[in-house]
């Protein structure tokens, strides 16, 4: 049988706008991850380093993995940068399981950090666009913001969805970052405040669109025979998957569906040989609303044009059949790029040891995270189980 | 006997020109130049063009090689010389008797209305225009010209008339006014370049550099097109040019070395795509803060855009900004036509690209 990698450790720090150095963003996240190893850890035990980031607004463009081996304090082990834009840490996870189930390494330190504050506001919008299409979509004007517009304005001419869907992502997101104390928004919102809101890229809102966040996450990796060293309750990591697509909008075979998403699913549910019915929670990429609706019919939890009734019938909520995001989503969570995904499995590894507080999903056992880089150029799909 | 077909495009900064309201903040003397050269009956009948010499306030880096960057392989261009010059330049040509085929020369000038067009270049439209058909410049000192400038009249009304007169009719705004949006009075290039790595690189025109709420020279600061792969890729992106795989007949856009279905590098064809009457998918209205900060200086200066996915071909759509219209006016399901404009300013050197307009009414087709 397939060895198998485990979460033994985790750590998070708040997302928000924050004094912080992406350096010290960092050496917080990776403290806090190392700090949550039960029997305790040595940091020169890991055999291998991955962080997940853009290097928004250049902080350090290049070589910047080394940057986490020094906070991490593991200089001298191999440490890559993995960048996947928003799908980064997700792909810095994918990274440190592959080298866990492929035998090569026992102990793994997967981060993701973003700084992206800082910048001025010039600056910050020529980055939000860099992982974009650089040939046509961005001369054409847009950055994400307005690449998912047109992916709404589609899915809305193909299936007729309700704007309310939309806004209902947004007040269910808002109403679970209340309970995170990680969260960068912690707002309620009313369905008609997000129908108020400035319109950003039409039909998009104010409201449909995540916060620019800085933040930090870590995750300590172990194979599954070596995990009891570290801890006697690791949250194992079912099965993984992951996909690609064409880089912009216009190449794709579809504007309403990620294939990068489908194929990322179907790999992972396929490893880790469980059901969807078996999923408890889902962790998905929802930089817009509209990606949390594209998420939920690319994942298989609902058929194409589905998930604007499964998200108005309250199934997502906390408390819900099927709670989606129950960490308050990158929508209000806060999405600072590169930390994303290692947040999404932060969020399952603490929910699955039933230590998630006022947001716990009552009795989770099965846990999925979707991390999505861009517009749907790249996905993961990761599934977690409780040991 | 050579001929010669003239087209004469010009740009004023404000105002009406002939009762038509200025062309929009993304045209300029080389788009209508462009279109200009697209709305000639192609290949003029009767002979192939050969010659283009644009000039006036052309980029530099752009108007030596407009044939080129069009995709009109055969069209021999010149670089850009003084007036009087290339009028005398123009008439040898004209008059040297062995020359066989025809002379299409692109007049962007930035003569104030109502002012003679230079001398020599006045002689050189004169005796083309005696020699076969041309286009006059509208406002200048040249003679009408009977049945044939009448037809020409018309062209170069087309011409003008495209877009702003349908702009005029659809938005409702008034016309931008101010220093960021000025057309032809902005684009003053300096005409003092360096050589730099064997490229030019220009002096920002003062106009641009002063009182401006935004730089526009921007420098990128990131991941953007580079400036000689973005020549290198203007004649498919200027003019829709897909490839064909000859060998399994995939078509793809834009225009790269091998076939992303089969791989073979040996059977591409060029295709050039329609531009008219493409099929909107979706749309999107970009209002200000959600622009690449490239687009700063024009959604500071004109606000929201709106963007459309449009369908060029069965396997191929292109992404598109809206010109023309007023943002939030072309829905799915509409129709568009491409055309090329200016986008933004990057490094020195304006960065020109497709943009959407309404389409026209089909020709034969009612309402
Ligand atoms: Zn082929």
């Amino acid at each position: 049988m397939r060895r198998r990698a485990a979460v033994v450790g985790a750590g998070h720090t708040r997302f928000g706008a924050l004094n912080e150095s992406p350096r010290e963003l960092l050496r917080a996240a990776v403290d806090q991850a190392y700090g949550s190893v039960d029997k305790g850890l040595t940091p020169l035990d890991i055999g291998e380093g991955f962080l997940g980031t853009l290097g928004f607004s250049g902080w350090q463009l290049g070589n910047a993995s080394a940057v986490l081996a020094e906070e991490a304090r593991i200089t001298g082990a191999p440490v890559t940068r993995v960048e996947n834009a928003c799908a980064s840490a997700g792909f810095a996870l994918r990274s440190g399981i592959l080298a866990i189930e492929s035998g090569a390494r026992d102990l793994i330190l997967v981060a993701g950090v973003e700084k992206m504050t800082d910048a001025p506001s010039r600056r910050r919008r020529y980055w939000l666009g860099v992982s974009g299409d650089t040939e046509w979509e961005r001369m054409a004007g847009l950055t994400f913001a307005g690449v998912y517009g047109l992916m709404a304005s589609a899915h809305m001419r193909e299936h007729g969805t309700p704007v309310e869907a939309l806004a209902e992502v947004a007040v269910k997101n808002h109403a679970n970052a209340l309970k995170n104390p990680n969260a960068h928004l912690r707002k309620a919102i009313s369905r008609e405040e997000v129908l108020a809101s400035p319109l950003v890229a039409d039909p998009l809102r104010l409201f449909d669109c995540c916060p620019v966040s800085d933040g930090a996450a870590a995750l300590l990796l172990a194979g599954e025979d070596v995990a009891h060293r570290f801890t006697d309750t690791p949250v194992l990591i079912a099965g993984a998957g992951a996909g690609s697509d064409a880089l912009a909008l216009q190449d794709r075979r579809s504007m309403t569906r990620l294939a990068a998403t489908r194929r990322a699913a179907d790999e992972a549910f396929q490893r880790a040989g469980v059901e969807r019915s078996d999923v408890d929670f889902l962790e998905v990429h929802d930089c817009f609303t509209i990606a949390e609706l594209l998420a939920l019919e690319d994942l298989g939890f609902a058929a194409p044009g589905g998930a604007a009734a499964l998200e108005l019938s309250g199934a997502t909520r906390l408390g819900g059949e099927r709670p989606v995001n129950p960490d308050g989503g990158l929508k209000a969570k806060g999405h600072p790029i590169g930390a994303t995904g290692a947040s999404q499995a932060y969020e399952a590894f603490v929910q699955l040891r039933g230590s998630a507080g006022d947001r716990q999903v009552r009795g989770a056992e099965t846990a999925l995270a979707h991390n999505v880089g861009g517009s749907g150029a790249s996905a993961t799909v990761t599934l977690f189980s409780v040991g | 006997m050579s001929r010669s077909i003239v087209a004469g495009s010009r740009v004023e900064p404000s105002g009406e020109l002939g009762g038509v309201p200025v062309p929009g903040p993304d045209e300029d003397a080389f788009t209508l130049s462009v279109a200009a050269i697209d709305r000639l009956p192609w290949p003029v009948a009767g002979f192939p063009v050969r010659q283009v010499q644009p000039f006036g306030p052309f980029p530099p880096a752009l108007a030596g090689d407009l044939g080129e960057a069009l995709g009109r392989p055969g069209i021999d261009v010149r670089p850009a010389r003084p007036l009087p010059e290339l009028g005398a330049g123009l008439i040898s040509l004209l008059d040297d008797p062995t020359e066989e085929g025809g002379v299409a020369l692109v007049l962007p000038t930035s003569v104030p209305q109502g002012a003679p067009v230079p001398p020599r270049i006045s002689e050189a439209i004169a005796l083309g225009f005696a020699r076969g058909p041309g286009v006059r410049l509208r406002g200048s000192s040249l003679p009408a010209g009977g049945a044939d400038g009448a037809r020409i009249d018309d062209l170069v009304q087309e011409l003008r008339g495209h877009s702003s007169a349908r702009r005029a009719a659809s938005d409702p705004r008034p016309a931008p006014a101010g220093r960021d949006v000025e057309v032809d009075g902005g684009m003053a290039w300096s005409e003092t370049r360096t050589p730099v790595g064997g490229r030019f690189q220009w002096e920002s025109p003062a106009a641009y550099s002063q009182g401006s709420s935004a730089d526009p020279w921007l420098v990128s600061e990131g991941a953007y097109l580079p400036w000689p792969t973005y020549l290198a890729h203007r004649s498919g992106r200027w003019r829709l040019a897909a490839a064909e795989c000859g060998a399994c007949g995939a078509r793809f856009f834009p225009w790269r070395g091998s076939c992303p279905n089969c791989g073979r590098s040996d059977r591409l064809e060029r295709r050039e795509l329609s531009r008219s009457g493409l099929e909107v998918e979706a749309t999107t209205v970009v209002h200000p803060g959600a622009q690449p900060s490239e687009f700063d200086l024009q959604a500071g200066s004109s606000g929201s855009y709106e963007v459309v996915v449009a369908r060029a071909d069965p396997h191929i759509r292109v992404t598109l900004q809206l010109t023309g219209a007023s943002p939030g006016s072309v829905r799915i399901g509409d129709r568009v036509d491409a055309v090329l404009r200016r986008l933004f300013p990057l490094e020195g050197a304006w960065r020109y690209g497709l943009k959407a307009i309404p389409a026209a009414p089909m020709a034969g087709t009612t309402a």
